[in-house]
């Protein structure tokens, strides 16, 4: 039936690098008007049709490899070949069986969305995805196909987090991107670009990888050229109100957002100032970051979305703004003052499983956190294709006085907690071409920072460990960690054809000073601790920029020099260590839409600073914790690799990741735990932690269905060792989650989400919750939208009861045309739930917890647009 | 008038075409945008437009629906006939293996078919990829008529056509617009036909391009005339015509621009 000859001869051609041959059919007759294309790398490159004899004849474009070379011949009416071309020129003939269909079935349906690729960028069109009710890009976002955005903001492309927002093409906010997520317009962005291998130095282009993505949002023609705004107004029961005043610009050459918000209906401003890359942030910078050593001992935050639990009164003033100077220089400010206050009622039961016993805590707690929080960032940068200079100079304020009145097992206490923490850092980072296409940097970081911390307790709390038995008025613990840190080194690129050689030297130091003092009636209540860590390093990094892989292999050197004293403890110890910390990371292109990653890393860290205070530290009214002399080291392993797959056109996305960390310390934490504290302490004794993670994600638009279907499946497994009460115990846990989703339009006034996500937590006993949300937007006319939505909270741990927690809220909204009005009614938490239960286990502790949930709240609200 | 009259006497009444009929598989739908007149940018003129894709052929034209009769009495006796049209009546059709474009227009009660060669394209081929309603497109740019144009193929639709007169890529132009935004063939979904044969009209006035142009123009500024032209030419063949036609839109910016170099 199907006669398939297909006869590949090569031949040294008079024709230069030409492909000829003659397409016949069954019979043997030349199939004329049959076209021929050639493809590379899946898109075509040349093409012709056959003549009245089926003959043809095609002139490749010059530059191509044979390899991945193809000729694909069409015609209506019979069965389409392709054939793969081995070498140029090449005679290739080929015979076409009938077919049955004239035109190849085709899925019919109108307005499906476009997706447009282009090299390393992928183009989503917004009128294809957005719904009317998506007031901000970020609703947007999150229902694209190969995009999934998690609860705190973070985005993820196809399994990956990206590194930053763009709008327009300028960095306006670094990796604060929930601000641009929350506050643009969706109606005012034409696309949403993902950008892979993001290199956004313009010196560095084509010459050192990045394994970065990135979404660039570009901006409509009015988005260009109008200064935006938009003001809402809400007052609601019981006693809500919401504000916001917003003010933007995506123009050209002057980028803006800016905008004063306020309200007491749970919505937490903080979320919209997450740094989502952190963690890279620090690691780029080499410093650790102190940390906050002191607390409430508060109970963690219930699993709930935060707007469900929040009973809090914030406003913030935020403003962002960037502006295109001349010959390649942009200055741009990032600076902002939030202001809150936020109540909480929990009460918790607390029960660590020991060998033959289990210790356990009960409490009530009322906390009252006030915070206000000053930040501001000033940049200045200078991106042309020979030079680049960036400066980044921070200010940092952020105060809280908390207080918090506690029950626990029976006893009543009253804690304050002052933390101010002040910081201020710059950063310069300059690089240029010389000669010969080489480059060389200069880059410097120096940061000084201080968090005093004082937290009283009283009154005569546990007396018996703190007063010899005797009735006292106040505990108080303070501590402060001055902190100075700098970073500097020059370096040299050598870009080649295949390889950019780099080669970096430079110093780092950190000096700091511990003071903590507990009035308590024992020895070992102070620390007078400094602290000094110089290190030296040189590295060699190879940067492989090929078609196909893209690697790089890192090769530090490092010579460090520590020295820690309190005389207080006769301690005074010096240490000297020479480390070798390599990195190997890449890509290798399988195909032109899918790739594989590897990772592998060995570091060696140090502990810190807050590793080796001796004196006892009261961490929070139940932890009393301190340290061996001897410091902490640690070799942390990482191994990844991934397999990442798209088909843009079908708008099919899928991943599957595994890492592997295996992290080796010479000192080990022991617990003693008893019913009233726990106290902490640091001992020698050789371990290690491994952790497994198993990620797959998946992706799929159904064009028939006119719906997204996405799924994601982890699995990680951590095991330790760790000491309680003199006895070692194996730490396993594994944590399974199964998440699946789909957004899908059923006509155009209704669509419909629903989302479920299951989490299995295994240790010494197994938790497992399971999470469905489900969203009904219906919108009966253009200005008339409606939403309902629904989620549902269930939780089964061992023989305690099953909690099952249901919340509803709906919202209606009306546009007045005539005056460009919007009327928005919502209702959150409309059955009123008031208390949450929810269960707890990290380790062998579980945790039952009661919190208190602010009810129903209804708000009536005004937007005008300006 | 006197120039006229040897004109359309040389017009030759054609009977059916030549061509096999070929029954649409496929068709594609455009909004079809046009900025005609630059003083008015923010007026644009549009038409739903529509592909009908053969195996052999295809042909481009008006999808506004048919043109709407009003028929009223009037009180001395005569009938009234009110006809309403929708879009454009002008319908291209293409036959690449032959190289042909078949162009019907229309000048009130009359059809003309315009016979010439299909414009030979230089596309170059581009390596950007996308998808329009589910067809997988690649993208290629050329000159064609004084507007540089971006254009999305289908190769999976191996008919070397296009809308308007936009022809010659491995696959069908399901999407094109120039660099300047004046023009535009936006995607608006693929359909199935009804069963449709791909047939020039077949009874039609043969003309050429010029000669169409010079009627057009004559109906345009005298009507009266044209009409007599016509009358004479359709003799004993209907109604009394009396064409009154609007104002007219303002066309400053043609589709084909001139050439300069």
């Amino acid at each position: 039936m199907i006669l398939i000859a297909v006869a590949i001869s090569v031949c040294a051609s008079s024709f230069g690098q030409a492909i000829k041959g003659t397409i016949k059919d069954s019979t043997g007759l030349g199939i004329p008007n049959a076209s021929i294309n050639l493809r590379s790398q899946g898109v075509i490159v040349a093409y012709t049709a056959t003549d009245t004899g089926g003959a043809y004849t095609l002139h490749p474009p010059s530059g191509l490899t044979p390899n991945d070379l193809a000729l694909e011949v069409r015609c209506i009416g019979y069965q389409e070949q392709t054939i793969p071309v081995r070498a140029l020129p090449a005679t290739i003939d080929c015979t076409l069986a009938m077919s049955a269909s004239e035109l190849a079935p085709l899925v019919i349906r109108d307005n499906r969305p476009v997706l447009h690729s282009h090299g390393d960028t992928l183009d989503y069109k917004v009128t294809d995805f957005r719904s009317v009710q998506d007031r901000v890009i970020g609703d947007v976002i999150k229902r694209l196909p190969g995009i999934s955005v998690t609860s705190d903001g973070t985005i993820y492309y196809n399994g990956r987090a990206i590194s930053g927002v763009y709008i327009g093409g300028d960095n306006l906010l670094d990796d604060n991107y929930s601000i641009a997520t929350t506050s643009v317009p969706a109606d005012k962005v034409d696309k949403v670009q993902v950008i892979d291998n993001i290199q956004p130095i313009k010196v560095l282009q084509n010459k050192v990888n990045t394994n970065d993505v990135a979404l660039n949002l570009v901006m409509n023609k009015t988005a260009r050229l109008h200064v935006m705004g938009q003001e809402s107004i809400g007052a609601g029961l019981p006693g809500n109100y919401d504000a916001d005043l917003k003010a933007m610009a995506f123009k050209n050459d002057y980028k803006a957002i800016n905008y004063l918000e306020g309200n007491n209906t749970g919505y937490d401003l903080r979320q919209e100032l997450v740094s989502h890359n952190a963690s890279a942030g620090q690691q780029r910078l080499g410093a650790d970051i102190p940390t906050p050593l002191l607390s409430l001992g508060a109970a963690n935050d219930p699993a709930l979305s935060r707007q469900r639990y929040l009973f809090d009164r914030s406003g913030m003033l935020n403003a962002n703004d960037l502006v295109d100077l001349r010959h390649d220089w942009q200055l741009r400010l990032n600076a902002w003052n939030l202001r809150d206050r936020e109540r909480q009622d929990y009460s918790q039961v607390t029960s660590t499983y020991l060998p033959g016993d289990t210790v356990r805590y009960a409490g009530t707690q009322h906390n009252q956190l006030n915070s206000g929080w000053l930040r501001a960032q000033f940049t200045a940068t200078l991106n042309s294709s020979t030079c680049y200079l960036n400066n980044v100079t921070l200010v940092n304020d952020n105060r809280w006085t908390d207080y918090s009145h506690v029950n626990t097992n029976g006893s009543p206490m009253d804690q304050a907690l002052r933390d101010n923490a002040l910081g201020f850092s710059n950063e310069f980072n300059w690089m240029r071409t010389v000669e010969s296409d080489h480059i060389i940097q200069a880059y410097s970081y120096v940061s000084r920072m201080t968090e005093p911390e004082t937290r009283s307790i009283g009154p005569s709390y546990n007396d018996s460990l703190f007063n010899h038995g005797a009735p006292y008025a106040q505990l108080i613990q303070t501590v402060d960690v001055p902190t100075w840190y700098t970073n500097d080194y020059v370096s040299f690129k050598v870009p080649g054809d295949v390889m950019t050689r780099s080669f970096r030297a430079g110093f780092s130091e950190q000096s700091q000073m511990l003071t903590s003092n507990l009035n308590a009636a024992f020895d070992s209540a102070a620390n007078n601790l400094s602290w000094e860590k110089k290190k030296a390093y040189a590295e060699a990094a190879f940067d492989i920029v090929g078609q196909k892989l893209r690697a790089t292999l890192t090769l530090p050197f490092t010579y460090q020099q520590l020295h820690y004293a309190d005389p207080g403890y006769a301690l005074d110890k010096k240490l000297t260590r020479c480390y070798f910390n390599p990195e190997l990371i890449g890509k290798y292109k399988a195909g032109p839409e899918n790739f594989v990653t590897f990772r592998y890393g060995y570091r060696n860290q140090t502990g810190s600073i807050e590793d080796v205070y001796q004196g006892y530290l009261l961490k929070d009214y139940r932890t009393l914790s301190a340290n061996s002399p001897d410091l902490t080291l640690r070799q942390n392993q990482e191994a990844a690799t991934g397999y990442y797959y798209r088909k843009a056109m079908r708008l099919f996305f899928w991943s599957l990741s595994l890492a592997y960390n295996r992290i080796g310390a010479n000192n080990i934490a022991s617990d003693i735990i008893t019913d009233s504290y726990q106290r902490l302490v640091m001992l020698p004794f050789r371990n290690h932690t491994d952790s497994w993670t198993v990620d797959g994600t998946i992706s799929k638009y159904s064009f028939a269905l006119q719906t997204t279907f996405s799924g994601e499946v982890r699995w990680q497994d951590n095991r330790s060792i760790q000491f309680q009460n003199g006895a070692l115990l194996p730490f396993n846990t594994t944590v399974s989650v199964l998440n699946l989703g789909m957004e899908t339009k059923w006509s155009d006034p209704l669509r419909f989400s629903y989302r479920v996500t299951g989490t299995r937590t295994a240790s010494t006993t197994r938790i497992d919750q399971w999470l469905q949300q489900s969203t009904i937007f219906y919108n009966p006319k253009p200005d008339l939208q409606f939403k309902l939505s629904g989620e549902y909270y269930y939780t089964h741990s061992g023989a305690n009861p099953d909690l099952n927690y249901f919340f509803a809220d709906a919202s209606l909204r009306y546009h007045c045309t005539k005056r460009n009005i919007d009327w928005e009614l919502d209702a959150t938490n409309i059955l009123d739930v008031r208390t949450y239960k929810a269960v707890t286990l990290v380790a062998n502790t579980f945790t039952a917890s009661s919190y208190a949930l602010p009810g129903r709240i209804i708000l009536l609200k005004i937007v005008f647009t300006l | 008038m006197k120039l006229l009259l040897p004109l359309v006497l040389s017009l030759a009444a054609v009977s059916a075409s030549a061509q096999r009929p070929d029954a649409a598989r496929i068709a594609i739908r455009y909004k079809f945008l046009h900025v005609r007149d630059t003083t008015h940018r923010d007026r644009p003129y549009t038409e739903n437009m529509i592909l009908l894709v053969g195996s052999t052929s295809g042909v481009y034209k008006s999808n506004e629906g048919p043109a709407q009769q009003q028929v009223s009495n009037n009180p001395d006796g005569t009938t009234r006939t009110n006809m309403h049209f929708f879009g454009t009546h002008v319908e291209y059709y293409q036959f690449p293996h032959e190289k042909k474009l078949i162009r019907a227009d229309w000048i009130p009660m009359t059809t003309f078919i315009i016979t010439d060669a299909l414009p030979a394209i230089d596309w170059h081929i581009m390596k950007d990829t996308a998808s329009f309603g589910g067809l997988h497109c690649q993208k290629a740019t050329a000159h064609v008529k004084g507007r540089d144009y971006t254009v999305w193929f289908c190769p999976d639709l191996p008919l070397h056509i296009g809308p308007w007169k936009l022809n010659g890529l491995p696959g069908v132009i399901v999407e094109a617009y120039d660099a300047k935004n004046e023009v535009r063939f936006t995607f608006d979904g693929v359909v199935t036909p009804a069963q449709t044969a791909i047939l020039p009209p077949a009874k039609g006035v043969k003309t050429t391009d010029k000669d169409f142009a010079n009627l057009q123009e004559t109906a345009r500024k005298d009507p009266e005339a044209y009409s007599k032209l016509m009358a004479q030419y359709n003799v004993g063949n209907g109604p009394k015509v009396d064409i009154k036609p609007g104002s007219g839109p303002v066309i400053n910016n043609p589709i084909e621009l001139p050439e300069y170099k």
